[in-house]
């Protein structure tokens, strides 16, 4: 085997007579007794192994050595001699392997992480390992061994909430509660969401209690399907599914503080922003395989987000910013697509469409270059469109949710860079040779939203408190392909837009500190009907999202679970709205963390189908009615039997106890001096009559 | 129904009560001075002036002759209810929280605040109505001692006077013989965090008893309201609520208690509406 070639070279003993040789006449008369033998650099961790390379006839021996030292020499500085490339004679062959020594272990390493897997040419994957691997190779056993086949275990089915037959929704709670020994009880709740009335629980992490273990004592997260519910510890992360949650995978990765699944659910990607080489892994979802790790990037390093990978919209790729350029991962072998990156000037950022893959990046303006936005189509790389801009100080691209429309909201400078104005470029995407059209605003931009799956947006411009909203539609004009406003409104201090998942119904907040008195307040307007359903308020909440059906909103107020309350631990807690904005629940409690609802899959139904349901309402929602009907009727009755009962109880307790007093009667009367309160003689019954005239009528006969 | 405003404090309120008969409303404040109303108008008849500081609590006797008052001044004073002339005055070592009249009016019990070196005391004056009120024993017949540093926050007196039963602000209610001082029962539900265990976890801000005796309701700085059974001080029921409750009181005759509560006005920085009175309907059953 190669390795032993290599290793028996060194450990020969060093002739003794042969390094006497070498030693100048006045060193010691040639007594070897005060020598030491110099120490042999045993330092193996600036060598790689390169194996499956071509094996090659002599004539060509050279020029593969050439080609493996180009290679391997962008990785850092190769030592003299520090290929190895050995030649059998008997076959007249080349080995197929090598052995590359650098001057540093940095470089090895970086050689085998980078290396490993390069697609050498059409038929040879050359693999790269450190040297130090080899020991462990050598003590495999010669005969091959097959692993015990693992006992096959169903899987539960993970998307058994989607069959409710009331076709609830689920979200989850995190919150804690003081235990009388004076630690924090951490509480992970599912709830099923109920039409108008206080939620029930779906699970509650009973099991877990049961084992004495805490389900979730950092955050909770939902896979962007609904199908796993994700908690964070401190070794890793956990994915829950199925009627009982039960565990569904397990991904070791210290102090994980940001996980992104593939829209798919079938990989997903953890991150905890620390040094090293694996700050990001991706792993497989279904085996919990890791596919591969990196580092943070050190070329964005003041922002640890914006270094993060973005999951196209199939998840079929993932892309990472880089200089000048976004180098794109094909999955799930997890290589650079086509071994080299998405060439970007200057790039800022990008984001990719939400529905197929192209992705759109902005650079800013560079030298005499001006400032531009592109999309660019993936895999083939093709440019579908670019927008130069000049005078630009910031981009934000925002796609719509099925990727019709692409919004870049530019933040321009005058020539003076005192003052600074908006414009909207609105890219028709799906439109040949997309068209772009143009909105120049000159205040200040709080909120930009588009509407879910629909082609209408909502802007809100002006200064906190007087802001106004702003719906336009991408379907105006008489063509229906024009940009026009539907309508404003005027003074309102909202500085939030979250529309519904179904579209048209949109709910309005005005958060945070800087809109004052008006934090909390809330408003749900209907875009369609050009109307507000109800101006309501949820005092200082921080958090609002819709049900994914629409049918309901929460909002919250929420603290950090690792640090202390935002502001007063009173308010901290959360409301549910239906969408005409009538609040059904609330819940409050002093450390509440976090609420999410459950995501549903996207709908199998055909926009035709959808209409049909829509055009046969009627008949669906008596179904459904009923049903509701009969629920609430057994809820009533259920709570009005358990009240009875506690009523029962309670009256038993206090007859008993007045029975216990009553034999005592005449003691309580001896106090009282002989008065005896419930004694009728002691009362003077004082009747009096009176009459009032109400009305006088007269009549003349 | 409609309601009545009175108005005539100038500082906080701090208790009001009913006398026997319900024809009658005191009500006490931090600013010195108890007031005495007609219950249906809402007139008020008079004042009761002597104080030197805030008034915590009241007690009328049965008869609605004579009315007590604990202040902070370290003093409880007995009151002619009709004509508002200061009877007694009982002079404590701190500040007075609670006085209450035992049946029949005969004896009384205060609860006072440790200060400096002296602790915190449960005291009985006798107080028979057949004696003038100037040779009245202005002497506690009996001195209770609370543990060092230790507060209470109310006392009553259980049916036929035959045990005091006094909150503590750790969240303990203890009983004790009227006569001999010795403690009787401990109610010991729920544990205060890493301290002793007490009914609730946070301050017992006032005590309720029922007319017959029977029942006693809490209400705590935990957000929750107990109902307790006077005799053995086991918890019958239990009402939380979303906020501290400051105030409780039992229906005469029906199954139901009323909670208010909400934030000091100390902890509140700014909130929209904190104060709410919440009916717990039915609650009781």
């Amino acid at each position: 085997m190669g390795d032993q070639y290599y290793v028996d070279e060194y450990d020969e003993e060093p002739d003794m007579d042969e390094l006497k040789d070498y030693m100048s006449p006045d060193e010691g008369d040639g007594d070897l007794a005060g020598f030491e033998r110099p120490e042999l650099n045993v330092d193996l961790s600036t060598a790689v192994v390169v194996s499956n390379l071509p094996q090659v006839v002599e004539a060509k021996h050279e020029k593969l050595g050439g080609v493996v030292r180009k290679v391997f020499s962008k990785m850092g500085t190769i030592a003299d001699d520090g290929l190895t490339h050995p030649f059998d004679k008997t076959t007249g062959l080349t080995k197929g392997f090598a052995f590359v020594n650098f001057l540093n272990p940095q470089d090895a390493k970086q050689a085998a992480a980078t290396l490993n897997g390069w697609q050498l040419d059409k038929s040879h994957l050359i693999k790269v390992y450190p040297f130090e691997q080899l020991a462990r190779l050598r003590s495999l056993p010669e005969e091959y061994e097959s692993p015990e086949p693992k006992p096959f275990k169903p899987r539960v089915d993970p998307s058994s909430w989607l069959a409710d037959e009331q076709h609830r929704d689920q979200f989850v709670l995190r919150y804690s509660e003081p235990h009388p020994s004076g630690k924090l009880v951490h509480e992970a709740e599912v709830m099923w969401s109920e039409k108008l009335q206080t939620p029930s629980l779906c699970y509650g992490g009973e099991r877990e209690k049961e084992a004495g273990k805490a389900w979730c004592e950092l955050f909770l997260m939902w896979s962007p399907q609904g199908t796993y519910l994700t908690t964070f510890h401190v070794p890793g992360i956990a994915l829950w599914g199925g009627e009982r949650f039960e565990k569904q995978g397990r991904f070791p990765h210290k102090d994980v503080k940001v996980v992104e699944f593939s829209p798919c659910e079938t990989y997903v990607m953890t991150c905890n922003f620390e040094q090293g080489d694996k700050a990001i892994i991706v792993w497989e979802v279904l085996t919990g395989q890791m596919l591969r790790a990196f580092p943070m990037a050190t070329t964005t390093a003041a922002d640890g987000a914006a270094s993060l990978f973005r999951w196209s919209a199939d998840g079929k790729y993932l892309a990472r910013k880089g200089k000048d350029l976004i180098s794109i991962y094909e999955l799930p072998s997890m290589r650079l697509l086509d071994k080299k990156s998405l060439k970007a000037e200057g790039v800022s950022d990008f984001e990719w469409s939400p529905k197929d893959n192209v992705l759109a990046y902005w650079a800013p303006e560079q030298a005499n270059a001006p400032a531009r936005v592109s999309v660019v189509e993936i895999p083939s790389r093709k440019e579908l469109r670019q927008k130069n801009l000049v005078m630009v100080s910031e981009c934000r691209l925002h796609w719509q949710d099925e990727g019709d429309y692409l919004c870049v909201k530019v933040l321009r400078h005058s020539k003076s860079k005192k003052t600074m104005y908006n414009n909207f470029e609105i890219f028709r995407v799906r439109e040949p040779l997309v068209p772009v059209e143009t909105m120049e605003k000159k205040q200040q931009v709080a909120a930009f939203a588009w509407e879910p799956a629909g082609d209408r947006f909502a802007l809100v411009l002006g200064d906190v408190p007087k802001l106004e909203v702003t719906f336009y539609t991408m379907k105006g004009g008489a063509g229906k392909n024009e940009l026009q406003e539907l309508e404003t409104l005027q003074d309102r201090p909202f500085n939030h837009i979250y529309w519904s998942p179904m579209g048209n119904i949109c709910l309005l907040a005005a958060m945070g500190d800087d809109v004052g008195p008006h934090n909390g307040r809330l408003e749900f307007y209907d875009v369609e009907n050009q109307s507000t359903l109800k101006q309501t308020e949820h005092f200082r909440c921080n958090y609002i999202e819709w049900d994914p059906s629409g049918r309901y909103a929460c909002t919250a107020v929420s603290q950090p679970v690792t640090g202390s309350h935002w502001k007063a631990q009173m308010d901290n807690g959360y409301q549910l709205f239906s969408f005409q904005g009538e609040r059904f629940h609330e819940f409050k409690k002093d450390n509440f963390y976090q609420i999410q609802w459950r995501p549903r899959p996207a709908s199998l139904l055909t926009s035709a189908e959808k209409k049909k349901v829509v055009k046969n309402l009627r008949k669906y929602e008596k179904r459904f009615e009923k049903d509701d009907r009969e629920k609430d009727r057994r809820k009533a009755r259920e709570a009005m039997s358990d009240k009875i009962q506690m009523k029962l109880e309670f009256r038993q307790q206090v007859a008993e106890m007045n029975l216990r007093l009553e034999g005592r009667r005449q003691e309580l009367v001896d106090l009282r001096n002989g008065y005896d309160s419930d004694d009728e003689s002691h009362y003077v019954v004082d009747s009096r009559t009176g009459e009032v005239v109400l009305s006088v009528k007269e009549v003349i006969q | 129904m409609r309601p009545i405003l009175l108005k005539g404090h100038e500082r906080a309120i701090t208790c009001v009560v009913y006398n026997n008969d319900g024809d009658l409303v005191f009500t006490a404040a931090k600013d010195q001075i108890p007031s005495l109303w007609y219950a249906k108008t809402g007139e008020r008849i008079g004042t009761y002036q002597g104080h030197q500081g805030a008034v915590w609590d009241l007690s009328v006797s049965w008869d609605s002759t004579r009315m007590l008052s604990a202040s902070a001044d370290a003093s409880a004073r007995m009151w002619d209810v009709q004509t508002g002339r200061e009877l007694v005055v009982y002079n404590h070592m701190g500040p007075v929280r609670s006085v209450s009249f035992a049946e029949g009016g005969q004896r009384f019990a205060t609860v006072s605040d440790p200060f400096t070196d002296s602790p915190g005391l449960i005291s009985v004056f006798e107080a028979p109505d057949d004696v003038p009120t100037d040779q009245l024993e202005k002497i506690a017949c009996l001195e209770i001692d609370l543990p060092p540093k230790m507060k209470a926050t109310k006392v009553v007196w259980g049916a036929l006077n035959e045990k005091l039963i006094v909150a503590y602000a750790d969240g303990t209610i203890r009983t004790f013989d009227p006569f001999d001082g010795t403690e009787l029962e401990y109610a010991q539900v729920g544990t205060r965090q890493g301290r002793s265990s007490g009914v609730h976890s946070k301050d017992i801000n006032r005590l309720c008893i029922n007319k017959d005796r029977t029942l006693l309701l809490t209400c705590s700085k935990d957000y929750t309201s107990k109902l307790l059974d006077a005799n053995t001080l086991q918890v019958l029921k239990t009402y939380k609520t979303d906020r501290p409750v400051n105030a409780s009181v039992m229906h005469p005759t029906k199954e139901h208690v009323i909670l208010g509560g909400g934030q000091d006005a100390m902890s509140v920085t700014t909130t929209s509406s904190n104060v709410v009175c919440g009916l717990q309907g039915g609650a009781v059953g």
